[in-house]
């Protein structure tokens, strides 16, 4: 019976380019309930967020809230709707006060245009105290710790008559204490009867906070429990309880020498904490793990593009120096793939062939004169070897698809000759075909002996491809398993929080 | 109490610089620090005030307006007009908001609404306004001579500083803008945190429009002060003026792009060009090197002001 | 081969609209050249329309390069006057052998080139911030120097590189300003300097993780727009045989224009010399039009204002219609 939920989502489809990110939802919210979601990277939580925020229209399907259906998506529309979200980058404004910020659309004014501060700051003020929160109203945001400036968030969401509040990963900045504020404040929440849709990977947390928990895994809904009617283990095999298809045709070789080896690395920037791994020739190693945990700075600090404080790196036996910079990494033979292909790995406004040669240009072109012919050589031969589908090496990188792109950071870092590459999440926002080409490339790159760690969000990747898989959490490595053994579950029961029977026991 | 301590932490160190040339130009000479001196002081760095404040609204914002001293010239010619034209002085101040104000509107539609880079924008209507106050005038300058009017920006009976006393109440109105009134809020959600403003419900667009429109408003205003002090609107003066703005507003500790930043500061940025210009002659530069060293002077402080805030940030 | 699988003639002829439109605004302002004057094609007329273009040209080279990089090097106009200077004075005031001025004055060019490449790249202030308050300084260092002057009259060798013919058919300057377009064309093209340009240009991120230092490359670029400034200067000097401390100060906008107009990206990492050669002409056509018109001096500028934001806008509106076709056609 809709009426007695607070929101309701009937078989809501959302599609982008290439990924169906949610399929058929099904959610519902009551009111004075915590209901937790939880999936993995890529799950459609984000997606399902930003509907509800109005970011985002749905391509099919209805939305009720209170019974009434939504017809109109935008953010102004699902403030009036009661709808509150916390994203977990915070959005305030960094050089305004508290006050301000949680007034940012609605200012008390008097005389027209003048913002009443004197009035404005005692709401503020009863707000943050109605919720037993203390906050300087008159601080900047941007000087407040995180735990506060979250108090700031959740203020500026009640301040529109608020029925829904989406809180996205609220604890993962927060200390123990600041984790029990914060639930306190939770709890008033229900009291209220405002419905909380809280996303969250700390397992551990679930019973504590969570009154119902709603799984959802590759966009599509799984099932929804009372917490206290499931146990983790259950959790994470609904999480991730999907077939693995055979895509990726992964033939592990006898592992030869050590060629990479991290050894104690800190950096007490990016939070890393005595990171040790190792590579060996031919093999490729997966590091999973939730966003977040550290994997990209990790990749980040071998390269050499953010500096690390404590520890070693050897490549080959011999080690390489802190103060290294990327074109010295490169030289030494060691690629990086980013995350990010359209930020951070191409051009993409100059032509495919600038972009292959870009990381080689020194080495492929000596006296610093570029050579056409040569140029247009080897981007023949790459585009001819990956298979790069484009009507002229010519033809600007940001035209292709995003497979092609990929192929093309690829490309790139091939021929750099390096014999250490580093993927991270190589596979991303590509479709199958061209996932396929990617995985048999890697393949046929570790065959000719060189060494593969594989950053990815894709169990089924991690497992089909690694030969050994890292698991992070929290910018530590917390488990070393082989190929053989690795199971999603596994996986996620380490990547997780709380995931492991050890660890909820204390 | 908290309040006057983060104001306090707001004030640059260059104001410890400003205060050491003072000192230093009153040893060099007995005249420096004399009541007669620094009334001049201060009219001199009138019109410059409350331009540099126009400017560090659209720093704040995180644009920038090259074309402040174009919207300066042009205003100060339709203000010149109407005085000659006998018209009464209330409308004369109109007439300078208001041209101050469509300048400034046609800059921020172009900016906001079309999307075009301020900097290359604002090149292009520095021209355009120049153009036009040089067509407007046949390219000699408008004499005023209307008494009432030049009250507005003389030195009344020698002793009163009416242009520093006019613009100074401009200036306080900024920071009344800057503190009290949604625009002046939201330029700092423009420039340091716009797309969250946008989820919020913030129409920027429509807000950074006004930002450029008021900035020309207030500029339009300050050519009004411009006029009668000079006695004259003169479209061949040059265009230091946007670079003395941006300079002041930056020395004051505005920085670009990252929504911080302060009216109130902008006037230890004023006050350091105009008495650094001031004392030159006290501590008997040669007229000749003096635009070089303030050049110089202005770089460094900038240098300075930037290398200082990049610090900040990367805590 | 490489295997072309889409013949996507469509695409192709969609990325050269902005050639195409410019190529159409050079054709209307040739047309309105012919309307006023007959002999506006004859080869005399246009060669001295290029020479009249050299100053703006090389100076657009430069400007070329660091718009490409990272930005507009407003410091340009300054340089040059400074460097005119400072060659003029040396040769007129102290005699010395014309050629060693010319180096002396492209040295000072490239020293204040890695001024304006340190506060931009390795203390950050923004490009058109550090240049144009750099200007103001120049200007008041040329000043000094020339204490008021003007100074003139200079000797017949030197004068050469301006005015004189080498044959007796081609001039002088246009064979100087094409030798700095050649090699300006050369750097950007077909050197590993050039390509790293317009790597730092497209995406800075990108291409400090493919291993190239952008501090270096960006100051490179200033550097390099110093030394072709200060050339400028000296092409002025002995083109027009004089020199005032403020006779680079009304080149900035139009340099600016023809850069932009010649198709170089505002936002960086697109664009080329060649483009900028263009649109250094279509600027003195326009400019020489409006003498034979006898459109007053003060609406030049906002003429000029008004060009500059058409094309850029002319620039965004094509490129928002590119990126919509090209999502239909994905």
């Amino acid at each position: 019976m809709s009426e007695n939920y607070l929101l309701e989502m009937k078989n809501i489809t959302k599609i982008f380019p290439g990924v169906k990110a949610l399929d058929n939802m099904n959610f519902n919210l009551k009111s004075g309930e915590v209901h937790i979601l939880i999936g993995e990277n890529g799950a459609g939580k984000s997606t399902l967020m930003k509907i509800l925020a109005g970011a985002y229209a749905p391509d099919a399907g209805e939305l009720y809230i209170e019974g009434k259906k939504v017809t109109k998506f935008s953010p102004i529309a699902a403030k009036k709707n009661g709808i509150g979200i916390i994203y977990q980058e915070f959005n305030l404004v960094p050089y305004l006060t508290v006050a301000e910020n949680i007034f940012i659309d609605h200012m008390p004014k008097k005389a027209g245009f003048v913002v009443d501060k004197k009035k404005m700051h005692i709401e503020a003020k009863k707000l943050l105290d109605s919720l037993k929160m203390k906050v300087d109203t008159y601080a900047l945001a941007s000087s407040i710790p995180v735990a506060q400036q979250q108090m700031v968030e959740v203020a500026k969401a009640l301040t529109h008559d608020l029925k829904i509040l989406i809180m996205d990963e609220p604890t993962a900045a927060l200390t123990d204490v600041e984790i029990e504020q914060l639930f306190r404040i939770v709890r008033e929440l229900k009291k209220k009867g405002i419905g909380i849709i809280y996303i969250s990977h700390r397992l551990q947390e679930l019973p504590i906070i969570g009154d119902r928990v709603t799984i959802l895994r590759d966009g599509k809904y799984i099932c929804t429990r009372d917490i206290k009617d499931i146990n983790t283990s259950e959790l994470v095999k609904l999480m991730v309880g999907r077939e693995i298809k055979d895509l990726y045709n992964h033939t592990r070789h006898k592992a030869g020498e050590v060629t990479l080896k991290v050894e104690n690395l800190c950096s007490k920037k990016q939070k890393l904490e005595n990171i040790n791994i190792e590579l060996r020739k031919g093999e490729i190693v997966g590091l999973a793990g939730l966003v977040g945990s550290g994997r990209t700075e990790l990749a980040r600090a071998i390269f050499h593009i953010d500096p690390y404080d404590k520890g070693a790196i050897y490549l080959r036996g011999k080690e390489i120096g802190r103060k290294l910079t990327p074109r010295q990494v490169i030289d030494l033979g060691i690629s990086l793939l980013p995350e990010s292909r359209k930020e951070q790995g191409l051009s993409l406004i100059l032509p495919i062939s600038q972009n292959i040669v870009m990381a080689s240009l020194n080495r492929i072109f000596r006296k610093g004169i570029i050579r056409s012919k040569l140029e247009k050589k080897i981007a023949d031969k790459y585009i001819n070897e990956i298979n790069i589908v484009t009507p002229s090496m010519k033809q600007k990188a940001v035209n292709l698809s995003g497979g092609n792109q990929q192929k093309v950071v690829l490309a790139k870092w091939l021929c750099t000759n390096g014999d250490v590459i580093i993927f991270d999440e190589p596979t991303r926002g590509i479709d199958v075909g061209a996932k396929g080409e990617i995985y048999s490339l890697m393949n046929e790159l570790v065959k000719q002996g060189k060494s593969i760690l594989m950053i990815s969000s894709e169990l089924p990747e991690i497992i089909g491809m690694s030969d050994r898989i890292y698991v992070m959490r929290n910018r530590r490595i917390v488990k070393e398993i082989d190929g053989s053994e690795a199971t999603q579950e596994l996986i996620m029961s380490y990547a997780m929080e709380g995931a492991l029977e050890e660890e909820r026991h204390g | 109490m908290a309040k006057i301590k983060s104001i306090f932490k707001q004030i640059p160190i260059v104001t410890w610089f400003v205060l050491l040339m003072i000192i230093v130009f009153s040893f060099c000479s007995k005249q420096y620090l004399t009541l007669r001196n620094m009334r001049i002081l201060l009219q001199q760095g009138s019109v410059l005030l409350v331009v540099a404040s126009a400017a560090t609204f659209i720093i704040i914002s995180g644009g920038l307006d090259l074309s402040l001293g174009g919207i300066l010239t042009l205003s100060g010619v339709f203000v010149a007009i109407a005085v000659n034209a006998g018209l009464p002085i209330i409308l004369v101040i109109l007439i300078g908001a208001l041209s101050g104000f469509l300048c400034g509107a046609f800059n921020g539609v172009i900016i906001s609404y079309c999307g075009l880079q301020p900097f290359i924008v604002t090149l292009g209507t520095q021209g355009i306004f120049y153009g036009c106050a040089l067509a407007a005038t046949n390219r000699v300058g408008i004499q005023v001579s209307d008494e009432k009017f030049l009250t507005l920006g003389g030195l009344i009976n020698g002793k009163i500083p009416m242009a520093f006393i006019c613009c100074f109440v401009l200036y306080l109105f900024a920071i009344f803008v800057q503190n009290r009134t949604r625009l002046g809020r939201y330029v700092y959600v423009i420039g340091g945190n716009s797309e969250g403003g946008r989820l919020s419900g913030i129409n920027i667009k429509f807000w950074k429009w006004l930002t450029y429109s008021f900035a020309g408003m207030l500029t339009g205003l300050a050519a009004v002060v411009l006029v009668s002090r000079l006695e004259v609107a003169d479209p061949l003066v040059g265009s230091k003026w946007e670079f003395e703005a941006i300079a002041a507003t930056i020395i004051g500790g505005t920085s670009m792009n990252i929504g911080k930043g302060n009216v109130i500061g902008t006037i230890i940025g004023v006050a350091l060009l105009t008495v650094l210009r001031s004392g030159m002659n006290v501590i008997r530069i040669p007229s000749i090197w003096q635009p070089a060293i303030i050049g110089i002077v202005i770089i460094m402080a900038i240098v300075f002001q930037v290398s200082i805030a990049s610090k900040e940030i990367k805590k | 081969m490489s295997k072309a699988l889409k013949q996507n003639k469509f695409k192709l002829s969609v990325d050269m609209l902005p050639a195409i439109s410019r190529l159409c605004i050079l054709i209307v302002i040739v047309l309105l050249g012919v309307g006023i004057d007959s002999s506006f094609l004859s080869l005399r007329n246009i060669s001295n329309i290029f020479a009249n273009a050299s100053i703006l040209i090389i100076l657009g080279i430069g400007q070329t390069i660091t718009v490409i990089t990272n930005g507009p090097d407003l410091s340009s106009g300054s340089v040059m006057t400074i460097c005119a200077v400072i060659a003029a004075i040396l040769i007129k005031n102290y005699n010395v052998n014309f050629v060693i001025a010319i180096l002396i004055a492209l040295v000072v060019g490239g020293i204040i080139g890695a001024i304006n490449g340190y506060m931009i790249a390795y203390v950050g202030i923004p490009s058109f911030i550090s240049t144009y308050g750099l200007q103001w300084a120049i200007f008041g260092f040329a000043y000094v120097l020339l204490q008021g002057y003007v100074l003139y009259d200079f000797d017949e060798k030197f004068r050469f590189i301006g005015n004189g013919n080498l044959f007796g058919v081609i001039q002088m300057p246009i064979l100087v300003t094409l030798i700095c377009v050649l090699l300006g064309h050369l750097l950007l093209k077909k050197t590993t300097l050039g390509r790293k340009c317009y790597a730092v240009g497209s995406n800075r991120v990108s291409a400090s993780m493919s291993g190239i230092n952008v501090n270096t490359v960006i100051s490179m670029a200033f550097v390099i727009s110093g030394i072709l400034s200060a050339f400028a200067g000296v092409l002025f000097v002995a083109r027009m045989n004089s020199v005032q401390s403020d006779s680079g100060s009304s080149y900035l906008l139009p340099v600016l224009a023809s850069v932009y107009m010649g198709g170089t990206s505002v936002s960086g990492g697109e664009g080329g010399v060649l483009g900028t050669v263009f649109g250094a002409m279509v600027m003195t056509v326009a400019t020489n039009c409006m003498n034979l018109l006898s459109v007053p001096s003060e609406w030049r500028d906002a003429i000029l204002g008004v060009l500059i934001i058409i094309t850029v806008l002319l620039d965004v509106v094509v490129k928002k219609r590119m990126q919509s076709i090209k999502i239909v056609s994905a």
